[in-house]
This record gives C-alpha cells, sequence and structure tokens, in this order.
C-alpha cells in the first residue's frame, strides 16, 4: 500500500461520517441542510466559519412560528429574526471566526430547510466591520451599525466617530466629532501581502498612512463584551 | 397582531400608506446626557419635512441653549401618535442615564392629535385592524416558546464555537480567508 493512500485511509477512519460536534452541524455556503423532525422541543444548533464584513443571509423555509439566532465567537447573542414559515436573517459579521446560529420552532415536529448565502468582503468592509457591535474590555470605544454594512459608529468618551462606506466599497469616509472639533476624510486600505496600509487623505489634502498587522479574529482582551448590532439611536 | 384588509382597488390608491408623525431629540456636544425633544407633531406625506425640522431644531437649540454649541439631532417618524409616544418611551428606556427635557419647538408644524396619520385613518386602500387580546396572547407564548429555545441554544454556543475553532478544517478554512483578503487588499 502506498504511503499516500494509507495516509488517506487513516484520514477517513478518523472524520466521523456527519460533520456533527456537540450536536452542531456545520453550515455552508450555498449548501442547504435538512432539519429532521424532532419530539424535544430544542433548538437545532449550526455553525459556520465566516469573514469579517461578509454580508451574510440565512433563510429558514419551514412551517409555523420559528425564529433564527446567530451568536458571535464568544457566545453572544448578535441578532435574531423571528416570522411564520420563512425566516431570513440578514447579518454583516464583525470577525473572521466561528459563529454559531439557531434555528428555534415552536412545532419542531416539522422539517424545514435552512440556507447560506455570503458575499466576499474587500479589505475595507473587513476592516470597517470589525469588532461592530462590541465594546473594548475597558470600556473606552463601543461600536455599532447605523445602517448595517455602510454605515458605523464608534463612541470614546469623550466623542464619537462615523464611518460610511463608499459605492466603491474600498473607501471609507469618516466624520469625527471631538471636544476639539469636527474633522473628516477618506480612509483607502491596501495589503503587501503582510501588513495592512491604512492611507487617509484630508480634506486639505493631506495624506497619513499608517501600517499595521491585520487582526480579524475574535479576542477576548481587544473585543470585549457585546453590547448591541444596532446603534441605539 | 395585525391584520390588514384589502378594501379597494390597488390602483387606484397608493400601496403604502403615509406615515409621518414626528418628533426629533436632540444633544448638545457640551450636554451629552442631555436631551432636548420637540412635541409630536404631523408633518404630513412629505419625505422632506423630518430633515428639514431636524436641522430646525439643532438652529433652534444654538440660539436658545448657547451652552452647547454644537447640537446633533435625530427625528423618528412614526405612522400614528400612539407609536410616537411608544418610540420616545422606548428611546427613553434605552437612555436612563440621559436627562430628557420636553421643548415648544414644533418648526411650525401643527401638534399631532390623536387623529393624526392613524393608521386606521390612512386612507380607504388599507384598513389595519388590531386583533383581540387572544391573538396577542398566542403571539407572546410562540414568543416565550421560540425564546426559551434559543435561551438554551445560547449555554452552547460559545462552547461549539470554541471546540470548532479547534478543528484542523476550520483553522485551515480561517488561514485562507485571511489570505485571500490580503491577496484582495494587493489588488486594488
Amino acid at each position: 500500500m502506498r504511503p499516500f493512500i494509507a495516509l488517506a485511509l487513516l484520514a477517513a477512519l478518523a472524520q466521523p461520517a456527519s460533520a456533527q460536534l456537540m450536536g452542531a452541524t456545520e453550515l455552508k455556503i450555498a449548501t442547504p441542510v435538512k432539519g429532521a423532525p424532532s419530539s424535544k422541543p430544542v433548538a437545532d444548533i449550526y455553525y459556520l466559519v465566516g469573514e469579517s464584513g461578509a454580508k451574510e443571509t440565512y433563510t429558514l423555509a419551514g412551517k409555523g412560528p420559528a425564529s433564527l439566532t446567530l451568536f458571535g465567537p464568544d457566545g453572544s447573542e448578535i441578532l435574531t429574526a423571528s416570522g411564520s414559515g420563512s425566516v431570513s436573517l440578514e447579518v454583516v459579521l464583525p470577525f473572521t471566526d466561528v459563529f454559531t446560529i439557531a434555528v428555534a420552532r415552536k412545532s419542531t415536529a416539522a422539517p424545514y430547510s435552512l440556507s447560506r448565502k455570503a458575499t466576499v468582503p474587500t479589505l475595507a468592509e473587513a476592516e470597517m466591520a470589525g469588532g461592530i457591535g462590541y465594546e473594548s474590555k475597558d470600556g473606552k470605544r463601543a461600536q455599532c451599525w447605523i445602517i448595517p454594512g455602510v454605515k458605523a459608529r464608534v463612541t470614546y468618551p469623550k466623542g464619537k466617530e462615523e464611518f460610511t462606506l463608499a459605492a466603491d466599497r474600498d473607501t471609507v469616509t469618516f466624520v469625527s466629532f471631538a471636544p476639539r472639533g469636527t474633522s473628516s476624510g477618506d480612509a483607502s486600505f491596501t495589503s503587501d501581502g503582510e501588513m495592512v496600509r491604512r492611507a487617509v487623505r484630508y480634506p486639505d489634502g493631506k495624506v497619513k498612512d499608517v501600517s499595521y498587522e491585520p487582526r480579524y479574529p475574535y479576542d477576548p482582551q481587544e473585543d470585549g463584551r457585546f453590547t448591541g448590532y444596532l446603534c441605539k439611536q | 397582531m395585525y391584520r390588514v384588509l384589502l378594501a379597494a382597488s390597488l390602483a387606484a390608491f397608493p400601496t403604502v400608506a403615509s406615515a409621518k408623525v414626528v418628533f426629533c431629540n436632540a444633544t448638545g456636544r457640551a450636554v451629552p446626557n442631555v436631551r432636548y425633544y420637540t412635541p409630536f407633531v404631523d408633518i404630513g406625506s412629505s419625505d422632506t419635512a423630518s430633515l428639514d425640522l431636524g436641522r430646525a431644531f439643532e438652529a433652534y437649540l444654538r440660539t436658545t441653549h448657547p451652552e452647547g454649541d454644537s447640537w446633533d439631532a435625530h427625528c423618528d417618524a412614526e405612522p400614528s401618535l400612539s407609536r410616537s409616544e411608544s418610540r420616545l418611551d422606548w428611546f427613553k428606556y434605552n437612555n436612563k442615564d440621559a436627562q430628557w427635557i420636553p421643548t415648544d419647538f414644533t418648526g411650525g408644524f401643527p401638534k399631532a392629535t390623536s387623529a393624526s396619520r392613524d393608521a386606521d385613518a390612512s386612507g380607504p386602500y388599507l384598513t389595519v385592524k388590531k386583533d383581540t387580546g387572544s391573538a396577542d396572547a398566542a403571539k407572546a407564548l410562540n414568543e416565550a416558546i421560540l425564546k426559551a429555545q434559543r435561551d438554551g441554544a445560547a449555554a452552547l454556543a460559545r462552547r461549539i464555537a470554541e471546540t470548532a475553532r479547534t478543528k484542523a478544517e476550520t483553522q485551515a478554512q480561517l488561514a485562507k480567508f485571511f489570505t485571500e483578503l490580503k491577496k484582495r487588499g494587493r489588488a486594488q
């Protein structure tokens, strides 16, 4: 037996036939899953691997009252949608990480299908969406969506910033409201394959560059606790 | 729970009832914990009056409350006075630390009355009737059932995410996302 065949056989034996993990099934893009009828009044749980800035749409097709809920990598409830029959939940992911979805149904005896669609984010979208909905551990920075995927707000103890994604999806316009005054500019993002370069152009024509190592998974030290996906007003 | 009854031809009337009882609230940079708000006003079916009212309210506050030189107003349009009142209650509930101060500024619009833009009086096309209490009770029961299931899932969500993260397949997928995103950034 050639070595690679032996390895493949070992790998096949090590993997369970179905992609079950603690009772959760992986939900992949464009691969709908069928929910089997159940006699237990518990939610069905799915997990997914998604990207920061991706606009994801989950659609449940079934019968009767139902809800779809997305939980973050830290277990926080990010967003929920409920309805009867078909239920759809649209969300912009705040991290490149693992998320969990719960399908709750009034009548668990009926079958259903759950599908997932997702956009591929630009670097600007991934940067803009990072950590939205969460408050930094020191409590000094809280981020929320005013219009998901388009306009966001970051609140600081002494001011706030609002970010708007341009139609080209590569530029982010910002307005900063601080005690010393209001400022604005356009930020664009590029990568050299390792570092991300953020170039900010101000109305007077000045350009300020910053390079940094990108970070997209949830980090409890940086991202702290979930405070709300949508801005309260 | 609401039941919508079709009462006239679709072609003869707009498909969406005008919905414009508005109030604005504003805060000043120097007084971030204070929120001034307008009475509920009826702006008719205008699409722009809400924006105009917000700007006018900011100008009014600049004149009458000089302690805050920069004002940021937010206006909210609802289909009826009762909905508008609920919205204000919601804002207050979610901003408990703020001091809410009413003003008399209406921007020249008439104050809304209980009949203003009420969904029942929005036109002959749509008649919206509130169902009886039994329907509300059924809805509440459905919500409670779904919430109980969600709460059960919440207890597991973090552990599932943490376990899934450790899978080699997941790590490969996350690394691939990371690499491809940086490639997209380079292609710009």
